[in-house]
């Protein structure tokens, strides 16, 4: 039996003559892994950005079913989409999104922190997460002083931490040579498998896709193929 | 060399891009118009002629007190207004630099875009200097209103200060170029932070020593060169100490905040401040001399309000409450005008920072309280340690103004209470272009 967790009914975006979105609906189950492929400018980085509430597409709506009533994220002002993206959203992008000011302990335990946790207790949450990504004793380096797969383990570490409904992943990949690919790649598919979290992976590469159970593929703002992928690689 | 049609095709875009030119040209407008009405009230006091003629003298020298201690507010909005318009040509630069135009070229480009906008805001700020005047005209000086006309600056003068200002913006714009390091790829500016020694705090505490020994050494000589030390001594040398000291006081108090702190607000205000507690303190540093002057003259004024009514000096008291009480909030919404342009630029340059915090479901309200913790921590920081120092160094002025004139220094202790209320009032009012900055749409770049 599965429930849905986000649904994105007849959505529309342009940017001037360009159409970004194009009637699209779909809807992604809870614990799914869906990679959303495509070429550039088919509209994917929309697509996740109306998904997650970070814009607002300009037709159709996008429902998200958290574990209260479902919530019309379209409907919601900017703060409250701010905030139904700190309690219920995790963010993996490939640039990573982090302050360069802040530590890796300080940089992960901000959402939690946001969440009204205390600091202390924040951080100990933060160490667990950090241990179990094999980022144990980097928690006072500053993000240039990581490479890159492992600042990449520092954001799947910050999109987790709070347990979220739904992990976004916009290229998580993209920078990163094919050995430490396979490691960040395991690090996201591992921690959201074993937290039943559902996973929205926008990317261009075939072999995240294979590793997502559903690929569903974009051109000109449209589905044009939705398959489930049978036999997933264990992450 | 660019060809000529590349170089106006860049000056069109510069124009069109309206937000790029607004708030530099509107930041030089306002220093042309601040610098000018402050240079038309010293030549104001030098051209009048006083009832008793000796005091020409004394009302001449504390009006050029006056300009020295407005000089750094007015520089530190200056050398605001030419790195803002120095700021965020990243892409257009690197653009030009990819079709094979010269670094030489490019930095050509950004510092004849920038005496620009300097020319502009400065020839727009002579309408606001126009404005000031008739307010200004208002002022009484030695019993009598000054009027409108003794405001009135001659022309060549005017020119003169706009010139200066011109000259201002393309040597700091020329500095601030020096940090740009322009590849076909992108347009960096590299930021070097050296470390704040304690050695700093040091050299900060003998200098005001010293102020106090040498202070002790004047006081009993010919009238003219106590006050030329005093003023010296005084202002001078407490600031070369606070200039010394101001970043180490600043990236302490951050480091003890950012131990301390226990929302995501205050931490990130801290790191933030630790990354470069120049910057906080270059911003700030005319709040720690104008808070020193408030102190040192309130005390002054406090006691000099006994010899109020004596023969010859009926309106000098009275006069300098009113100069010093103009000087000082002057001053203060000079800073508060460079606080604004700062903020502003910073909101800018560190768009992508606030828009990253917002899309990881940081309220727009919470961003706004980092940026404007990291403009009040440092200057309360910085005021505790001004005004801890004025109060050391003038321990017997201010002793004898509270016994003598309690009511004098409550009043200098209101008027700088208001000036330094300016400075959050100015971040404060930055926080609508914020929240439209981070609130705007995300503009998928692979759609």
């Amino acid at each position: 039996m599965s429930y849905p967790q986000l649904q994105a009914l007849d959505l529309s975006q342009h940017y001037g003559p360009t159409p970004a979105l194009d009637h699209l609906s779909i809807t992604i189950d809870r614990g799914e892994s869906v990679a959303i492929m495509g070429p550039s400018g088919s509209g994917k980085t929309t697509l996740l950005h109306a998904l997650a509430g970070i814009d607002v597409a300009q037709s159709g709506e996008v429902i998200f079913h958290g574990a209260d009533r479902p919530v019309s994220i379209h409907a919601l002002s900017s703060e409250q989409r701010a905030d139904v993206r700190l309690r219920h959203f995790g963010f993996v992008f490939q640039q990573g999104l982090m302050l360069s000011e802040l530590t890796v302990v300080e940089n992960v335990a901000l959402p939690l922190m946001l969440c009204g946790v205390d600091r202390a207790s924040a951080q100990q949450t933060v160490s667990a997460w950090l241990n179990r990504l094999g980022l144990a004793g980097m928690e006072d380096r500053r993000l240039g002083e990581l490479s890159g797969g492992q600042a990449q383990r520092v954001a799947v570490a910050r999109a987790q931490v709070c347990g979220p409904d739904v992990v976004f992943a916009d290229e998580p990949t993209g920078a990163l040579d094919s050995v430490t690919s396979g490691e960040v790649l395991h690090a996201l598919l591992e921690s959201s498998a074993e937290h039943g979290t559902t996973l929205v992976v926008v990317t261009h590469d075939e072999s995240v896709a294979a590793r997502c159970g559903r690929t569903v593929r974009l051109r000109d703002g449209q589905v044009v193929s939705d398959t489930a992928v049978t036999g997933v690689m264990a992450p | 060399m660019l060809p000529l049609p590349v170089v106006a095709l860049f000056a069109r875009k510069s124009i069109r891009d309206v937000r790029s030119w607004l708030l530099p040209v509107g930041a030089y407008a306002l220093v042309s118009g601040l610098l000018v009405s402050v240079i038309a009230g010293v030549v104001m006091y030098w051209q009048l002629e006083f009832a008793e003629p000796t005091m020409g003298f004394t009302y001449r020298m504390l009006s050029s007190v006056a300009l020295f201690i407005l000089a750094l507010p007015l520089i530190n909005l200056a050398s605001a207004a030419a790195r803002l318009s120095t700021r965020r040509k990243d892409a257009r630069l690197s653009g030009l630099r990819l079709v094979g135009a010269s670094s030489w070229t490019l930095r050509a480009l950004v510092l004849g875009e920038a005496i620009s906008q300097a020319v502009a805001g400065v020839i727009l700020g002579g309408g606001l200097y126009a404005l000031l005047v008739p307010l200004l005209g208002q002022l009484h000086v030695d019993g009598r209103q000054v009027g409108a006309v003794a405001m009135v600056l001659p022309v060549p003068a005017i020119l003169l200060c706009w010139l200066l200002l011109v000259l201002l913006a393309a040597v700091s714009s020329a500095l601030g170029l020096r940090r740009v390091a322009i590849s076909p790829l992108a347009v960096r500016t590299r930021r070097d932070v050296p470390s704040m020694h304690w050695i700093r705090l040091a050299i900060a505490v003998v200098a005001i020593l010293a102020v106090v020994a040498l202070w002790r050494q004047f006081i009993n000589g010919p009238e003219i060169v106590v006050a030329m030390v005093a003023c010296g001594l005084l202002f001078g040398v407490p600031m070369l100490a606070m200039s010394l000291a101001g970043p180490w006081i600043v990236g302490r108090s951050a480091r003890r905040m950012q131990r301390t702190a226990r929302t995501p607000e205050r931490l990130i205000a801290a790191r933030t401040l630790l990354a470069d507690p120049r910057a906080a303190w270059r911003q700030l540093q005319s709040v720690v001399l104008l808070a020193f002057v408030a102190v040192t003259v309130g005390g002054g004024l406090a006691v000099m309000a006994q010899g109020q009514g004596q023969p010859g000096v009926e309106h000098l008291v009275t006069d300098m409450r009113t100069g010093a009480i103009l000087t000082v909030l002057y001053g203060f919404f000079t800073v508060a005008c460079a606080v604004l342009i700062d903020q502003m630029a910073s909101i800018a340059d560190r768009r992508e920072v606030w828009a990253n915090l917002h899309l990881l479901g940081m309220p727009v309200s919470s961003i706004d309280r980092v940026r404007r913790l990291t403009v009040t921590r440092p200057m309360f920081a910085l005021l505790l340690v001004a005004v801890g120092s004025a109060v050391i160094v003038q321990a017997p002025v201010l002793g004898a103004g509270v016994l003598f004139s309690p009511v004098s220094v409550a009043g200098a202790i209101v008027v700088a209470t208001l000036g330094v209320a300016m400075v959050p009032l100015a971040s404060r009012l930055t926080s609508r272009s914020l929240a439209t900055t981070v609130r705007a749409p995300a503009v998928a770049q692979d759609l």
